[in-house]
């Protein structure tokens, strides 16, 4: 393989053009000895495709990426390792690359003849002819499986750790959840009982005893309303993106720390500015930053006579196209020396606190392509706030 | 002393909890007045009617139930309670029962149990009034003996023969003797023994 092509053979040299050749022919044979040392260590492949005789050179690399049987690769081979999910976006990528002498980069997904995945990077850039056609294509690939699988481990070590943190959030949670479910069974119970006393009188109180049906519809509507919450947010599965309306996403923060509020003493309070837009994102990982950023902030009030404490959650757009929630608690607010470090994992204040909590919201907001900060409020207290990009107005 | 028939009070922060309880005890034939706070029961209007509290342990904002107990407490004639929770944690019952709570049952509680508690709250209630009513009549008693009346009856109750408080008072038997049986028509009693039990009543009560 030549990187460049010699440019001998034009006229006879004289002796110094040959000095001067003799270095440039040991600069190029340098310079392309720097090149493969560079690909060898890269580990990356080298490839060029010459348009005009649809001619495709590789280098070794570029064979053992692809599990080219016969040392060669054309381009069947390589559309025919391609994972079809990745063909549509590989021929988009290549069109343009022959339409426009840019830089194109990919990623796919090959599939071996032995069955076996991987993953590629390919980078590569067009070169034009004197008539600004595109006549060449040259690139290098990448196998990139391993950083792949790395990431993919990553990720689920991440997801493994924000179920456990939400585990360990539900575990304190646990006791006012018990009540938030017991309430309605209780007053099932009770209107069950009553129905069977009024439907036993002579003559059966009929109206009074419908109404208590009625009523039994309604809460276990509402104790399912609570299960259903509460599996969503302890269910483990890989992060996913829908749309979500962010008012209903709230309401159900709001249901599951109601009880929690009573029992710390914590009035919890909504203003929120509906309509308020619909999010897209992960529903479970949302409603864990909101759980987190409010536990938080009842805690941070304890020390609070009951009547003061109070923890106010508010949802505006300040911007078109931004949602900004904020949680704004009346406690002790944030020391200055711990605000730079308030995000980072495994910091806490708390003496039994893991430091999780807030670094998992902003990884998970900002995996949202959000914000999130905080700051202490003008009277007392401090208020986290994050951003999400608003999708458009719920119906 | 009135012929209303006993109230019983619901405080609930839970509609749901407050209107299906209600309806239960209607159902059983009590009447039931509902609130949805401590401060909203501690607020209504006063009367003397005779029931009981039936009170949610947790209660928003403000006093809790326990709070609520201990306020109640100070009154002399105030309702007994029964405490009823989501969820029974031993130091709250510990403290509710110690107080004088007449049972802490766990939501959601039976019907028979329930009511089985209401039942021993009202009769509790009804037995505090009545030692009351006693004890203000006996006073109004006291109060309708002259002094001398006065001094005979402590010195009879204290063990004193007739002939003794005679020579105690510088009197003769013979008047003290009227003056006994003047004090045992006062109180309405017809022996010794009944006379005394009257004087230790009014000694211990508050």
């Amino acid at each position: 393989m030549r990187l460049l092509s010699g440019e001998t053979g034009m006229c006879e040299p004289c002796e110094a053009d040959k000095q001067t050749l003799a270095e440039l022919q040991q600069q190029q044979r340098e310079s392309e000895e720097r090149l493969r040392l560079m690909v060898a260590v890269s580990k990356a492949g080298w490839w060029h495709w010459d348009l005009d005789d649809n001619k495709i050179t590789v280098d070794s690399q570029v064979k053992a990426i692809f599990a080219a049987e016969n040392d060669e690769v054309s381009l069947e081979v390589f559309l025919s390792r391609l994972a079809p999910g990745d063909e549509p976006a590989i021929m988009e990528c290549l069109s343009k690359a022959l339409q426009d002498p840019a830089d194109f980069d990919s990623e796919f997904h090959l599939i071996w003849p032995d069955g076996s995945h991987h993953w590629v990077l390919g980078r590569g850039r067009g070169f034009c002819n004197e008539s600004g056609q595109i006549q060449r294509l040259m690139g290098l690939v990448v196998d990139i499986t391993e950083h792949k699988r790395a990431e993919a481990e990553r990720d689920s070590h991440r997801e493994e750790l924000a179920h456990a943190l939400r585990l360990a959030t539900m575990g304190q949670l646990a006791a006012s959840i018990a009540h938030e479910l017991n309430q309605p069974l209780a007053a099932i119970l009770a209107n069950a009982e009553a129905a069977e006393l009024l439907l036993n009188r002579h003559p059966p109180a009929l109206d009074e005893a419908r109404a208590a049906l009625a009523d039994i519809r309604k809460d276990n509507l509402r104790a399912a309303e609570v299960i259903r919450a509460l599996r969503t947010l302890l269910q483990k599965q890989p992060a996913k993106r829908e749309t979500l309306p962010l008012g209903l996403l709230i309401n159900d923060v709001v249901r599951l720390l109601a009880s929690h509020g009573t029992m710390s003493k914590v009035a919890l309070q909504t203003r929120l500015n509906e309509p308020l837009p619909e999010v897209h994102g992960d529903r479970v990982h949302l409603e864990q930053v909101l759980i987190n950023l409010a536990v938080n902030g009842m805690e941070s009030m304890l020390e609070l006579s009951a009547d003061r404490r109070t923890l106010l959650l508010t949802a505006q757009c300040p911007r078109p196209g931004e949602v900004e929630i904020r949680v704004v608690d009346c406690g002790t607010g944030i020391a200055e020396e711990h605000r730079g470090r308030l995000f980072e994992p495994f910091f806490t204040t708390k003496p039994d606190g893991m430091g999780l909590g807030l670094s998992i919201a902003r990884r998970i907001v900002e995996a949202h392509g959000g914000r999130i900060w905080a700051e202490n409020n003008p009277q007392a207290g401090a208020t986290v706030a994050f951003t999400l990009p608003a999708l458009g107005v719920e119906a | 002393m009135n012929a209303l028939p006993p109230l019983v009070h619901l405080v609930d922060d839970d509609p749901s909890v407050r209107s299906s309880l209600s309806r239960l005890f209607l159902a059983s034939g009590y009447e039931t007045s509902q609130y949805a706070s401590a401060a909203e029961f501690l607020g209504r209007p006063a009367d003397t009617r005779g029931g009981c509290v039936v009170l949610d342990l947790h209660l928003p904002g403000g006093l809790s139930g326990l709070e609520l107990q201990e306020q109640l407490a100070s009154h002399p004639d105030s309702l007994p309670i029964v405490f009823l929770t989501g969820h029974g944690d031993v130091p709250s019952t510990v403290r509710a029962m110690k107080r004088g709570a007449v049972d802490f049952l766990t939501k959601p509680v039976p019907m028979a149990d329930l009511l089985a508690a209401v039942t021993r709250a009202l009769n509790a209630d009804q037995q505090s009034r009545r030692r009351r009513a006693d004890l203000e009549d006996l006073r109004a008693r006291r109060q309708r003996l002259t002094p001398r009346e006065g001094e005979v009856f402590e010195l009879v109750v204290a063990g004193m023969l007739n002939k003794q408080i005679a020579r105690t008072l510088g009197t003769t038997e013979r008047t003290i003797k009227a003056h006994r049986a003047q004090v045992m028509k006062k109180f309405d009693a017809d022996s010794l023994a009944q006379l005394v039990r009257i004087a230790a009543q009014l000694k211990d009560a508050p």
